[in-house]
């Protein structure tokens, strides 16, 4: 496979210094999670884990309440019970945009690019702390945030070199295609610097050879310290990066472990892996 | 040049700099913020009204007219105070109407809000003279010049005046726009949920555009006060608001040149300028037809040029 001559990921991607309260255990807890939706029952108890520098998986046949949990630990939900801890906090009941600013960020299953925005546009928005991005500060004028500016230029340059997305810069995102829009969502993540990265199927309608340099990226992504939460319906995606994988079905958290541990299990089998 | 030409050019001019103004207030709102603000013609008539009771000074009971909150202030106190109240009231709506709800339903509020706002003007009489709304407003800085605030050398002096109001306003509007504020704002617009998992506080940021929108529409308002000498209900009914609205998207929604222009070819080109026809048909009809005729403009560019004579650009960056 070709890479692409440009400095490590780390040096775009710089992961923030662990959290000490997290040093010692898992970054994400969730404990007997509940979600409904009227009188429907999404998410019954999630309880699982993910520690700090690892990728999870989270598996389960359709309706099984992945994507609710996502939405759930990233603030776009609210339990209806249970607990979600990230680095030591409760933030079950925090609203998705002080979520994301304790380094949780989300992917959406439908890339959620900011369509008439271009390229470079969409990962600048993924900048955290940039100055200017507040009414008194935009008054100011370009002199008080243009170097700001120019530092995320660099690091959003960087990212897209690395995927090979650099001629697209000045294109729109709404012309990319499906798997190009989802690669500037990971991008425009990792531009938040985040702790936690919770990927919801990343590799759909993603190219067989960008597919394998998105599983080298995370790796090496993972390597740095990144912690992930990722679902995905490609067990050989979740086999090649996950370092542990829950099983979800009907809502709950059915199991816990390698892939090649479930694979042996009965009830996973009947649940998922055997239809 | 006549008379004549000289007072249809300055007229002209002087709505030109109002409609301007009030158009990059909306364009702030809907192009660059995606708020469908359908109750837009209120700010202008908040500031109107505010920058009419600030310079008529305090009503008379045997007056005329009644109002409340009457004051004699000198220019440009009273544009300034039509500026804050607007952007009090649409911090004020924007409170109720864009923190929790979807975009369509807080379309339909806003639009409640201007049907509200008109009956309470019209039946409050005592608020702003109901009905028959506010007259003789004095014109801003005619006696201080010494000039007949009916004449030609004021009307140029008034265009001229809305023209400088118009070139401070956009100051401001490039400002917002061209900043990562803008940029964040019109990333909430495409994707308010992708926005919000990035960290961004999409409520905040669209209530101080919104703001910033009310403000330019109410200083908007109180130009167009002060140059007509007469307010009232019948002013500002809601379909005003689609006019702006027809510009915005017409010109190009999104872009301050497509805003500019829009203002130029529909509340400029078209209804201010159609005033001067010949009259036809029934007393009624040519204003009918002006709204007719903005109504099918607004659906054929929807149609078949959604954004406009002049898109919103891509912004490009220098190589770092």
């Amino acid at each position: 496979m070709r890479r692409a001559a440009t400095a490590p990921l780390r040096a775009e991607v710089k992961v923030e210094d662990s959290d000490p309260t997290a040093a010692f255990g898992s970054l994400l807890e969730l404990q007997g999670l509940r979600r409904d939706f009227g009188s429907v029952r999404a998410v019954e108890d999630a309880t699982f884990e993910v520690e700090e520098a690892s990728i999870c998986g989270l598996i389960g046949p359709n309706g099984a309440g992945k994507s609710t949990v996502l939405g759930l630990i990233a603030g776009a939900l609210r339990p209806s019970g249970g607990s979600i801890v990230f680095a030591g906090e409760h933030i079950g009941r925090l609203p998705m945009y002080q979520v994301a600013r304790r380094g949780v960020i989300r992917t959406f299953q439908i890339a959620g690019v900011f369509e008439q925005l271009t390229v470079l546009e969409n990962l600048l928005v993924g900048a955290q702390g940039l100055r200017g991005e507040n009414l008194r500060e935009a008054l100011l004028g370009k002199r008080y945030w243009r170097s700001d500016e120019r530092d995320a230029l660099k690091r959003a340059r960087g990212l897209l070199s690395r995927f090979e997305l650099g001629a697209k810069e000045d294109e729109r995102a709404g012309t990319l295609s499906g798997g190009q829009k989802r690669l500037v969502e990971i991008m425009r993540a990792l531009m938040a610097r985040p702790r936690l990265l919770l990927l919801d199927e990343p590799t759909a309608g993603v190219a067989p050879v960008m597919v394998h340099r998105m599983q080298e990226a995370l790796t090496e992504l993972r390597r740095d310290g990144l912690s992930m939460l990722l679902v995905e319906h490609s067990l050989g995606v979740v086999e090649n990066l996950c370092d542990h994988v829950v099983v979800m079905a009907q809502g709950r958290t059915l199991a816990r472990g390698t892939m090649s541990e479930l694979r042996q299990r009965q009830d996973v089998r009947d649940a998922y892996l055997l239809g | 040049m006549s008379a004549a030409t000289q007072f249809y050019l300055s007229t002209i001019l002087t709505y030109a700099g109002i409609d301007v103004i009030a158009c990059w207030g909306l364009n702030l709102q809907f192009g660059v913020a995606g708020i469908l603000n359908f109750c837009f013609i209120v700010f202008q008539a908040a500031g109107a009204y505010t920058a009419a009771v600030l310079t008529l000074g305090p009503a008379s009971h045997n007056g005329f007219q009644t109002y409340f909150g009457g004051a004699r202030l000198a220019f440009p106190l009273p544009i300034l105070a039509a500026g804050a109240v607007g952007a009090i009231l649409a911090m004020l709506i924007g409170l109720v109407t864009l923190r929790r709800l979807r975009r369509d339903y807080q379309a339909i509020v806003m639009l409640v809000v201007s049907l509200i706002a008109t009956l309470i003007a019209t039946n409050a009489i005592g608020l702003v003279n109901g009905a028959n709304g506010l007259s003789l407003v004095p014109k801003p800085l005619a006696s201080t010049l010494h000039l007949s605030p009916y004449g030609l050398k004021y009307e140029w002096f008034f265009a001229g005046l809305a023209v400088g109001i118009a070139a401070i306003s956009y100051f401001f509007v490039h400002r917002v726009t061209s900043s990562p504020f803008g940029r964040v704002l019109r990333a909430a617009r495409d994707n308010e949920q992708a926005a919000a998992a990035l960290g961004k506080n999409v409520f905040v940021l669209r209530l101080a555009v919104y703001a910033v929108g009310g403000a330019l529409a109410a200083v908007s308002g109180a130009l167009l006060v002060e140059t007509i000498s007469a307010w009232s209900p019948a002013s500002w009914l809601y379909p005003e608001t689609f006019s702006f609205f027809a510009a915005i998207v017409i010109g190009g929604s999104g872009n301050n040149f497509g805003a500019l222009l829009g203002a130029l070819l529909v509340p400029v080109g078209f209804i201010e300028a159609v005033r001067f026809l010949p009259q036809f048909g029934g007393p009624q009809l040519i204003g009918s037809l002006q709204w007719i005729v903005i109504g099918l403009l607004l659906l054929a560019f929807l149609w078949f040029w959604p954004r406009g004579v002049v898109p919103e650009r891509r912004r490009r960056f220098p190589s770092t």
